[in-house]
């Protein structure tokens, strides 16, 4: 609810220099003592896609994770465990209906998606959308004026 | 685990504490500059407006930095977040206790600064540990100038401003009799039930003054022996007591965090045998961030003007 809220109204916050780092940090802290299995999915996730030798992991600039392929960002994981990938606007049309993912948290009408990591019992899903999002990279149409 | 391993755990803690103690050092000495070099006063003045505004020690930024150092020498041991954060929960203790026995820094106010040094210390250890971590090996750079602009920005906000504090309580009696327990009062036996009073806070215990008039000496007396000493500046018996505070206790707690400059009591007679009783700080803080440290001051403050006001409610409602 407070990551709503910080979301929603206190975005401008965001550019702040290193205030999102902080921010997150709280969230990584929290979930680490109060949702373990939360935490460990968002550990197994970050582990399963940084296997591949062309995702890399860097700081994002609105704080968690980023997965980058070169310069190109794939997707986010925040410290509470919301994954947003970025999967073009048909694709998200498709998950959405699907109910395999929500529309992002931020920016509904784009082709971000967001999708909550709860227990390493999502990774599998987790990891099938973020290889979705790859492919979209991949194939040329990644043009993410979002983020 | 290995012994390897162990090396550079420690190698890391150790380093992010003497990255943050020679930061505090260095700008301990910078201030101690203009001084020793005998700058003229308006040199000395522009020298100050440098460096408060380029180096001021950031309660934000030195941890931060304190963590990058440290996922640096932890950043070949593969650790899980879950490991980074225990190495940081033992790295981050260090300093408190350091500062506690060899500075002789109070302890309430380093468990207050604790939870600024542990997240923000954590944070610059989730940075480093993607930036030294990254397959392509490069330092993302773009931190450096962040951290060079949030620094500007803190010192650029660190003027020292004088604020107030405000309590009020309404008391069923008349203010010609809360009056008599305004400018004095015995004793107080109740324990404080403030739970940073528990834990070593002093608390107050009494007040004397010498008398209801301008210029009256006056002392309020905490625990531990504590006593501010203070002059009676105005009085208007049975609506005003101001007192200038002439010089507080060489506490810990207080040394170069806090100034007190003056206190007030207000008295409003609601015209129905009530008194709304209205308590009144001035101070200055000297503790960045000033939101986080403004806040714990206020709490403080006013838990020690409620405890006051409670007494003197107490005693003018007594019969």
């Amino acid at each position: 609810m407070m990551f709503k809220f910080v979301v929603k109204k206190l975005r401008w916050l965001a550019r702040i220099p290193v205030l999102p780092q902080l921010f997150d940090a709280g969230l990584v802290i929290a979930t680490m003592l109060f949702d373990r299995p939360r935490f460990r999915a968002m550990e197994m996730f970050e582990n399963a896609v940084c296997r591949k030798d062309t995702i890399q992991r860097r700081p994002h600039r609105f704080g968690g994770v980023g997965f980058f392929v070169g310069r190109t960002e794939i997707g986010h994981l925040h410290g509470n465990g919301l994954l947003d990938l970025f999967v073009g606007k048909s694709f998200r049309a498709d998950q959405v209906r699907r109910g395999r993912a929500l529309p992002h948290h931020v920016f509904p009408e784009s082709g971000w998606i967001s999708f909550w990591l709860k227990s390493p019992a999502d990774i599998a899903d987790a990891v099938e959308l973020f290889e979705i999002a790859n492919m979209y990279r991949a194939s040329g149409q990644f043009t993410s004026r979002v983020h | 685990m290995t012994a390897r391993r162990w090396l550079r755990i420690i190698t890391g803690l150790v380093a992010a504490n003497l990255v943050g103690v020679a930061f505090c050092f260095a700008f301990v000495l910078l201030f101690q500059v203009p001084d020793q070099v005998g700058l003229p006063p308006q040199a000395q003045q522009w020298f100050y407006g440098f460096v408060v505004m380029a180096i001021w020690p950031s309660l934000t930024l030195v941890p931060m930095a304190m963590g990058i150092v440290a996922a640096y020498f932890w950043r070949n041991l593969s650790f899980s977040l879950w490991k980074y954060f225990l190495c940081w929960v033992v790295t981050s203790l260090i300093s408190p206790v350091g500062a506690y026995f060899a500075f002789k820094e109070g302890a309430v106010c380093l468990l207050i600064g604790f939870p600024i040094l542990f997240v923000c210390g954590f944070a610059g250890v989730l940075l480093g540990r993607l930036l030294f971590k990254s397959k392509t090996a490069a330092m993302n750079l773009s931190v450096i100038p962040m951290l060079l602009i949030a620094t500007l920005a803190e010192g650029k906000m660190r003027q020292d401003q004088r604020r107030v504090v405000e309590d009020r309580i309404r008391i069923n009696a008349p203010a010609t009799q809360v009056w008599n327990y305004v400018v004095s009062f015995p004793a107080m036996d109740a324990a404080p039930n403030y739970w940073l009073n528990k834990i070593g806070l002093p608390s107050p215990l009494a007040t004397t003054c010498q008398g209801a008039f301008v210029g009256a000496a006056r002392e309020c007396i905490f625990s531990d022996g504590l006593v501010f000493k203070e002059r009676v500046s105005e009085i208007t018996p049975a609506r005003l007591l101001t007192f200038d505070i002439v010089e507080q206790p060489s506490d810990p707690e207080l040394l170069g965090h806090l100034t007190l400059h003056r206190g007030q009591f207000q008295l409003i007679d609601n015209n129905d045998g009530t008194t709304t009783l209205i308590g009144r700080s001035w101070y200055t803080l000297h503790m960045r961030p000033l939101w986080y440290f403004d806040w714990w001051t206020r709490d403080v403050t006013s838990h020690v003007h409620l405890r006051v006001m409670e007494h003197i409610k107490a005693l003018s409602e007594r019969k």
